[in-house]
This record gives structure tokens, sequence and C-alpha cells, in this order.
């Protein structure tokens, strides 16, 4: 069955505004996916590790975090996200 | 609601974080909020989509998910050459206002007909679902589409007290134990260290432009969720999956 863009025949009421709703909701995702998708990038800026580099630095001597700090940043809100998920879904 | 305020207090400490400890924090509490909202969208997409459309409706969260990570690392691009705090806190900052809209936005989206039968508010569901569709609470297929809810709902009361421990016998257990390990290899495939760590993963390769190398794995994610959310019905979910498998296993 290909993805229906319009209601069976027949069908009563309007499904706009319910399409709208879960239209609107879906932009939760954006949220998520951006939250996920920011860190990546921020870890390898410059001027954070600058700032947020503890004294390590990398082979060529630059500003840089330990792979322990970096996961420890990532993989906190992973871990929690999991968790709640399992908890929740039905 | 609340989830959205958690999500703001962690925003506010990651941005003005200046060391590990208060970004760590910063990213509990949005990691806090985001992972409620997460679980949250599907469940109400599906209350509230009618029927016919319900799977197009949840497939557009997973196509929103993929849209913010490409804005995310756009957003990481224009900032990232800044020689001050705007390159991170900017990214960052932005989250607010995807937040805000988000907020106001709850403020006029109405509770699920189904939520309102579980509490055992039937006239309330009537009038929840009536608007949803635009017709009168008394229409035929307002009735029909609410009894339907509760016939639902009046069964699974019918079944007693599930444990959690049920879901692991038998034929249950089976089922649980193939989709666990269908999540597990997904997160094998390694997706989800290319969106985390890719970035300084291609910087430490030597790719000198690892920023646009980001924006392009997040743009091809945008792209081929289009296909799979088109294919998924048409081809069905096994055929679908088989096909999929290809391109981790070529690579």
């Amino acid at each position: 069955m290909p993805i229906r863009l319009t209601p069976p025949p027949g069908t009563p009421g309007a499904a706009w505004p319910a399409i709208c709703v879960g239209l609107f909701v879906a932009f939760g995702g954006v949220l998520f996916g951006y939250d996920t998708g920011t860190i990546g990038g921020i870890l390898a800026m410059p001027y954070w590790l600058k700032t947020f580099s503890t004294g390590y630095t990398d082979a060529d001597g630059n500003p840089a975090i330990t792979s322990s700090q970096s996961s420890m940043i990532v993989s906190i809100l992973v871990s929690v996200i999991e968790a709640i998920e399992t908890m929740t879904l039905p | 609601m609340v989830t959205m305020v958690v999500f703001c207090l962690g925003v506010i400490l990651q941005t003005i974080a200046t060391d590990i400890p208060v970004f760590t924090a910063g990213r509990f509490f949005a990691g806090y909020g985001v992972g409620m909202v997460s679980a949250l969208i599907p469940l109400y997409q599906s209350e509230t989509a009618p029927k016919w459309i319900r799977g197009t409706v949840v497939g557009a969260y997973q196509l929103a998910i993929t849209i913010g990570l490409l804005l995310a690392a756009i957003v990481d691009n224009a900032t990232k050459d800044r020689d001050d705090t705007g390159s991170y806190r900017i990214p960052i900052a932005v989250q607010f206002a995807w937040a805000l809209i988000i907020f106001f936005g709850m403020l006029l989206l109405p509770e699920t007909p189904r939520m309102y039968i579980k509490r055992g508010k039937p006239e309330r569901a009537a009038k929840s679902l009536a608007t949803l569709r635009r017709l009168d609470t008394d229409h035929p297929a307002i009735v029909e589409e609410l009894g339907e809810i509760m016939a639902n709902h009046e069964y699974e009361m019918s079944l007693g007290k599930a444990t959690y421990l049920d879901c692991f016998r038998g034929n249950l257990g089976k089922r649980l134990a193939t989709g666990c390990l269908l999540q597990a290899l997904q997160q094998l495939t390694g997706v989800n260290f290319i969106f985390y760590y890719g970035t300084s993963f291609f910087k430490r390769s030597g790719i000198s432009n690892s920023f646009t190398v980001s924006m392009i794995t997040s743009a091809v994610n945008v792209a081929s969720t289009f296909p799979g959310l088109y294919l998924v019905e048409a081809w069905g979910r096994r055929p679908l999956l088989l096909f999929g498998q290809y391109f981790p296993g070529m690579s």
C-alpha cells in the first residue's frame, strides 16, 4: 500500500486539524535532532576546546579534551533518554 | 510543558558554562527534557491522527529528527571559526527558539481522546475528538471512533494487570528479543558515532573541512529518509529492512 495523501472515499469529517497537530508536534523531532547534532560540531570547535580543555593536548599540541571527558558530555544525554524511553513507552 | 522548562534549564547551563562540569550538567537536563518529549511525541501523534494517515504523520517525526541534525550541522559550520564564546554559545542558544515554539504550541494543543477515556471522562474525550475531526460530538463517525477507543481500553483493562516480567515470557519474549536485537544491530552500524563524534573524527583523520563533511552526512540522512518513509509502506517492512542492510553491509 503506497502512502495515501487523500482520505479513503466516504470518510466523514476533516483530517487537517489532526494532521496539523501531528505535524506540529513532529517539530519536537527537530529539537531532538538538533540537540543530538549540535554537540558533535561543538566538540570539534577550536575555541570550545581552548575554553574547556583541562590541560590535555592532542598529538599536534593543540588544546583538547580526553575521550572520557567527551564521552561523558555526549552520552549523559543518550543514557538518560534511553532510560526514560524504556520506562514510558507502552 | 514541564519537560520544556527542564530542557531550557539545561540549555541555560550549557550556554553559561565555561568548564566541563557545568556543561555536562546542562547536557543532563537538556537530555532529560528531550528524552521525555521524544518518547511522548509518537504516542501523541498516533492518538490524534486519523487512521488512514497515521503512519505518515508518525514518519514525519523521524524526518524532523534528521532535519534537526542537518540544521545543527549547518549552524555549527557557520559559527566554528569565531574566536569568542559565540562559537559554541550561538549553536546552543538556538535551541531556545525550538523550545519556545514547542512550549507555546503545547498551550494550544488538545489532550488526546484516549487519555480522557483512560481518566474516565468520556464526554471530554468526545469533545476532543470532535474538535480534531471538526464534527459534532454526536456525529456517527465520532461515536464510532470513540467506541473503538473505549472498546480497546476496556479490552486492555480486562486482561488484568500485566507485569514487566510477562514481556520476557514465551512468544512475547521472542518478539522482545527480535526488537532488541534489531535496535542493537542498528546501533552497531555506527550511525550515532558519525553524528556525535563525526566532526572531531574527520578532523583528526586529517580532513581539513570536517564541518562540511558533517553537513553532507546529515544531508544524506535527510534525503534518504524520504525513500525510506515511502518504501516502508510500498514494499512492506521486511523487504525494506533487508534491502537497507545491503548498504552498511557493502561499506
